[in-house]
């Protein structure tokens, strides 16, 4: 298969496209040259930037490759000892390892640290594992070559296979996210020693998304040099952290390559921040200053983890690690069969299936459908719309019962997709019962706003996706939620929380008793009655504090919104959170102390200080009258300042 | 008996008084009836001046806050006071205690009846990033039953 575009037509255009690989997979995208010709391979430089998922095109995954190539076609070069800003031969280009780490004071994330390395404004590689001095042994290991068969010219040639060795994928394995990261970076080198010619490229690839995480995504690029390869890279001898995937190079032929990522791939994971000309590219590496003063009223020199009652919150989260909901990967369905035809046609299309059915069906065709039932509507199981891409496959002709229709059409490719929102860290921002003294609710397309435990969110990660299935538009919103002792959301238990049922289906009715139906099925909802979703207060807060909350009446924000009302209301999710608002003077701790509970000697105390007086002993006060042990176990309880 | 007469800087509250020592050794007469919780002294007019409020007696081994200074008949009268805290500060210091309220050592996640509020609601939203679904994408779904013809 010829690599789909030519110079002629992207020399210093951008292109979209969608192609099929031979594997069957569609890729599309979009890319553009940076005004060199690639045919030839004379190029010496050029890069491009690819857009394209393969599952979902609406994920936006920017791919940036820079293939580099040495002067001409004729390469030698003879060490592999690449380093920092060191440049070899007319090596341009620039890429980058990012890392972040958390910047945490007295047991609280402050700040998040962006670091990058290896960035070389003038070219050359960069070093991505530990020490620069292994680039040689990494850029070795794994090479290997298969010599060219015959001579060029002959019609027998098999041009030399290359093997190199990926160095290294990069992992965005952010220990502290327990995520991905949105930046992957891999490098790889091909050599051609053994080639006549000797001429190779070396590239390196950023794989980045707008999202938190890898989509599944191919990258199409183009190579200078003639060479057709396929090979499966080895993983490296470097110590993996953790690996759950590899990475594959195959040519599709025509001087081109595929890169292929997995979207649940976490290549490796390396932590070392040993590189030279490290740069912060954000965060402050010693935290905001100011950010304790910031307007939270809590910023004392006291330490929180020392208060009693257990230093830390005891979140009863349930450590068990239940089956991910996400319904991907479910295995068999309707698509998998010609039981069901799903398709995902385009207004002019539905218009042409439509012209179809009303003057397009022939004696022939009748008798045709007739075979299994007498209404050939009643092979038409629905039409709807919906406000997302469903998962589309090949596109072919719209049948039904035995029938073509002869119109067009994209194949829907899986009855049931996971939808992935992303998450939401919603951290403790007071570190205080403020946090907790809140209502909590979510508002879910096609659902409605619903009500969530503040308990259980608080101080966690909310990941919520929805599994929609695309022959009814029934669609379950479930939430992941997690979190450790210290509220950061960061350990990787994912517990199935919540989970809101929903129809994500605008039905449209195609014939008059259909759309009777329909409209019948609407006003019998309304009939009954749609109650507000006022949602349950959760929990109650002991003591007088905070009546605002709690006190005040209840406002539901929409009612059921599922289907038709769904698909005309908002299609984002999100959580509102109603808190509190504190007001609490300067040194609030200076003149009335904050909560406290915990048992200290008094001489291990300093400030102001309220003390329990049933836990002070009169015998204990040396030559004190009654009258006096009381006096001090009235004082110290009243408050005083040690 | 014997009292130091000093300048008490310091609060009630504190435990430990910053205090000026003015008059060391100064004898005191201890009228009767007098409590050793509230006792009247009377000292020799002379002897202190009035930037004395707080002292020491020895042989009562208790601190005291001059409450009230009255002149009589060529002495002064001292209503005073004990101060519990200062005159058993080290017993009390030796004590374990459990406690309720602190200035640094504390937990904020116990509810404090001591906050106030205004009288409403802060609201927060929090989008989550991703935004598979959009109200500008609409695309058609249909399903019809029966055999493909033409396969994929």
């Amino acid at each position: 298969m010829a690599f789909p575009y030519t110079d002629e037509e992207t020399k210093n255009t951008g292109f979209e496209k969608t192609w099929s690989l031979n594997n069957g997979t569609q890729v599309h995208g979009a890319s553009y040259f940076n005004g060199y010709q690639v045919v030839d391979g004379s190029a010496s430089e050029y890069w491009w930037s690819l857009t394209n998922n393969v599952n979902n095109p609406s994920s936006v995954v920017n791919i940036q490759n820079y293939i580099v190539a040495t002067s001409g076609r004729t390469v030698t070069f003879d060490d592999f000892n690449y380093v920092v800003n060191n440049i070899h031969g007319n090596a341009q280009g620039r890429s980058y390892y990012t890392s972040e780490e958390y910047i945490t004071r007295r047991d609280r994330v402050v700040d998040k640290l962006v670091w990058i390395w290896g960035s070389l404004d003038d070219g050359g590689l960069v070093c991505f594992r530990p020490s620069p001095s292994e680039i040689a042994m990494m850029m070795i290991d794994g090479f290997f070559t298969i010599p060219a068969q015959g001579q060029p010219g002959d019609p027998d040639y098999q041009d030399a296979t290359y093997g190199y060795s990926v160095n290294p994928v990069i992992s965005p394995w952010n220990i502290n996210d327990h995520d991905w990261t949105r930046v992957c970076w891999f490098m790889d080198a091909i050599t051609a020693e053994s080639h006549p010619e000797q001429y190779q490229f070396y590239g390196y690839m950023r794989v980045g998304t707008n999202t938190n995480i890898n989509q599944k995504c191919s990258v199409a690029g183009y190579a200078t040099g003639l060479f057709e390869y396929e090979v499966a890279i080895p993983q490296t001898s470097m110590d993996v952290i953790e690996q759950i995937g590899s990475a594959w190079l195959s040519n599709i032929g025509g001087n081109g390559f595929i890169f292929t990522l997995d979207a649940r791939t976490a290549f490796m994971w390396d932590q070392s921040h040993d590189f030279t000309g490290k740069e912060r590219l954000s965060g402050n590496p010693w935290g905001n200053k100011d950010i304790d003063d910031e307007e939270n009223p809590y910023y004392d020199s006291g330490f929180n983890n020392q208060g009693g009652g257990g230093a830390s919150l005891d979140n009863n989260v349930d450590t068990s690690n239940p089956e991910d909901a996400d319904i991907d990967n479910n295995g068999v369905d309707v698509c998998s069969s010609d039981l069901v035809l799903m398709y995902n046609p385009t207004s002019a299309e539905i218009s042409s299936f439509n012209s179809f059915l009303y003057s397009g069906i022939t004696d022939s065709i009748a008798n045709t459908l007739k075979k299994l039932t007498s209404d050939p509507l009643q092979y038409i199981i629905s039409l709807g719309l919906v406000h997302f891409d469903p998962p589309t496959g090949v596109r072919t002709n719209i049948s039904f019962g035995g029938v073509d229709s002869g119109v067009s059409a994209l194949r829907i490719s899986k009855q049931m997709k996971s939808f992935d929102f992303g998450y939401i860290d919603l951290k403790n921002e007071f570190k205080s019962f403020i946090d907790y003294n809140s209502r909590a609710s979510i508002y879910l397309p096609y659902i409605g706003y619903r009500e969530i435990d503040i308990n259980e969110v608080r101080g966690s990660r909310i990941r919520l996706k929805y599994n929609i299935d695309m022959l009814t538009g029934s669609c379950v919103a479930y939430l992941h939620i997690s979190r450790d002792s210290r509220g950061n959301g960061d350990c990787r238990i994912y517990n199935n929380m919540y989970f809101f049922e929903g129809n994500c289906l605008l039905q449209i009715p195609m014939f008059a008793t259909d759309n009777r139906g329909a409209v019948q099925a609407l006003m019998n909802t309304l009939g009954a009655g749609v109650s507000l979703a006022t949602g349950n207060v959760a929990g109650a807060v002991t003591g007088a504090v905070n009546a605002v909350t709690q006190q005040k009446v209840t406002v539901g924000r929409a009612g059921s919104i599922g289907s038709n009302y769904g698909y005309m209301s908002g299609q984002e999710a999100f959580i509102v959170i109603e808190r509190p608002i504190i007001s609490a003077p300067l040194n609030f701790g200076a003149y009335e102390g904050w909560t406290s509970n915990i048992n200290e000697k008094v001489a291990n105390l300093s400030g102001y200080t309220e003390i329990d007086p049933d836990t002070m002993w009169s015998d204990n006060f040396g030559h004190a009258t009654d009258e006096e042990a009381q006096m001090i176990k009235d004082i110290m309880n009243g408050g005083v300042y040690l | 008996m014997q009292a130091t007469f000093y300048n008490n800087k310091s609060d009630k509250r504190y435990l430990n008084k910053t205090i000026d020592a003015k008059y060391s050794n100064i004898p005191i007469e201890v009228l009767e009836p007098s409590s050793v919780i509230r006792p009247s002294l009377r000292v020799s007019s002379g002897l202190i001046g009035q930037s004395v409020n707080y002292l020491y007696v020895n042989e009562l081994e208790r601190y005291y806050y001059i409450k009230d200074w009255i002149m009589e008949n060529g002495y002064i009268r001292l209503e005073c006071e004990v101060d519990v805290l200062m005159s058993f500060k080290n017993a009390i210091k030796q004590q374990n205690v459990i406690v309720s309220r602190q200035q640094k050592k504390y937990n904020l996640y116990m509810t404090d009846p001591k906050q106030k509020f205004y009288n409403t609601n802060a609201t927060v939203v929090k989008e989550f990033p991703k935004k598979p679904f959009s109200i500008s994408k609409s695309q058609f779904i249909l399903c019809l039953n029966g055999a493909s013809v033409s396969n994929p």
